[in-house]
């Protein structure tokens, strides 16, 4: 597997920029632990190449490197992007516990289940990442209510010394969000499963209306 | 839970990827050689899911399994019946197992008959109730007919006692509720039943327990007579087919 002098390479190389990381994990497995300032481009078998075409030329065209835990998905990303005309600086394959153990620097976002959050719940600030319209069916008591697309702006606010437990609706947004305040530097966690699995559990919600 | 299901319609075979949303984790069920084991990988990938498991429901005789390959490329579990003759290192399966995919619990009964090592697996989505809601039954019960008793041993007491294990497991498949899902590992062509197998890939326990011929006798000595009577020829490369599936060079078994 991934040797580690060569992952401290990698890591000489993209730290200063302008070399960008993408990572084509699903973004499940990104969004749980990912190299920081390294983009999650997970690899689809439709428009693949195109999207991170047009990415990386809104960006400049910067040299970029990619990255996945399987040869077979890393393979078929380089082939879909030579298609588009793209040629990567370098292709790896690791897990992230590779990187890990190379000493390198990781952003993680933990899973919190409902039930810890329930009980612990006094120990989080939730943050509700959904749109207005869906707090109609409930929102958790004392949670902030900041729709995904304000959260950059808002962030700037947030208490350094409180731990975050963000929520969505299914824990997909809220995880992309959670990674997103993790490399911030943000003490974090994604509410697996989010509202729904919350409630499912019978646990108690406020009535929100849409504003 | 994220349900796939994969077949190959020319041969006949059925696979399964089932996933859990939580998690991102994923099980692949009797994968195929011949969709190839990229397909599975970028498949899994395609729908955000990692394969942590991968399962074969028997030895099988007829097709070339991609089972072993794809838990190398995916760094998953290779899983199969503990009593399953392979000649490599896997995770072995018993009765009453049961393993998580997040909120996808994965239960598993050895189910004797069309071979020593045929299982079952019974799957419940925990987060919506605690019944099985399908049950994946390999070369034990296909949609109108049964698996055949005589790709393992072939002598005449050997296929017998097969199809006399086969009917007890078949017997245990009809304790399930009528709603139950069935998702068999063979359809329509395959070599694997006999003459009454629908084209149609999967069908639920229901209808198999009213419709399904080999279902309606509840005598073991008249199910065993009724098998026998649908005997053929084994699939071409039958041996060398098992030989590739057990890991072993073609001709030694």
């Amino acid at each position: 597997m991934a040797d580690a002098s060569v992952l401290r390479g990698l890591w000489e190389d993209i730290e200063p920029g302008p070399m960008l990381l993408l990572d084509l994990r699903p973004p499940r497995a990104f969004h749980h632990d990912h190299v920081p300032g390294s983009v999650s481009t997970p690899y689809r078998l439709q428009g693949f190449g195109p999207s991170v075409a047009a990415f990386l030329s809104d960006r400049g065209g910067p040299p970029f490197a990619l990255v996945s835990d399987n040869q077979i998905v890393l393979d078929a990303a380089r082939q879909a992007l030579q298609a588009s005309g793209l040629t990567p600086a370098a292709a790896i394959v690791m897990r992230m516990a590779e990187w890990t153990e190379a000493g390198l620097p990781s952003v993680r976002v933990p899973d919190l289940s409902v039930d810890h959050l329930f009980t612990d719940r006094e120990q989080f600030v939730v943050l509700d990442v959904r749109e207005p319209y869906e707090w109609r069916s409930g929102v958790i008591p004392g949670a902030l209510t900041l729709p995904m697309g304000t959260v950059p702006d808002e962030s700037g606010q947030f208490d350094r010394g409180r731990r975050y437990a963000v929520v969505c609706a299914h824990g997909n947004r809220s995880q992309a969000v959670a990674s997103f305040l993790a490399e911030q530097g943000f003490d974090v966690m994604n509410v697996a499963g989010g509202m729904m699995a919350w409630l499912q559990a019978g646990y108690p919600v406020q009535e929100t209306a849409a504003p | 839970m994220i349900w796939a299901s994969v077949q190959d319609t020319i041969t006949g075979c059925s696979s399964y990827l089932v996933g859990d949303e939580l998690t991102g984790q994923a099980l692949v069920v009797d994968p195929l050689q011949s969709k190839t084991v990229a397909y599975y990988v970028l498949m899994a990938q395609d729908l955000g899911l990692s394969i942590s498991y991968v399962v074969d429901t028997h030895t099988h005789a007829d097709h070339e399994s991609a089972a072993r390959e794809l838990a190398e490329a995916a760094q998953a579990t290779l899983a199969l019946s503990h009593r399953a003759p392979v000649h490599f290192a896997y995770a072995p399966l018993k009765e009453g197992d049961r393993f998580h995919l997040g909120s996808v619990e994965v239960e598993v009964w050895e189910m004797p008959g069309h071979t020593p090592d045929s299982l079952c697996l019974v799957l419940r989505d925990l987060d919506r109730g605690g019944e099985p809601w399908l049950v994946m039954t390999g070369d034990v019960l296909f949609v109108g007919d049964v698996g055949r008793p005589d790709l393992g041993e072939s002598s005449e007491a050997a296929v017998k006692e097969a199809a006399r294990a086969q009917f007890q497991s078949l017997d245990r498949l009809m304790e399930l509720p009528d709603y139950v899902e069935v998702y068999p590992a063979h359809f329509g062509a395959s070599h694997c039943g006999g003459l009454y197998m629908s084209r149609k890939y999967c069908s639920t326990i229901g209808y198999e327990r009213r419709y399904n011929t080999l279902l309606q006798s509840r005598d073991p000595d008249r199910f065993v007579a009724e098998q026998l009577k649908f005997l053929k020829p084994p699939p071409e490369h039958a041996r060398q087919v098992r030989a590739a599936n057990l890991g072993v060079a073609a001709g030694s078994r």
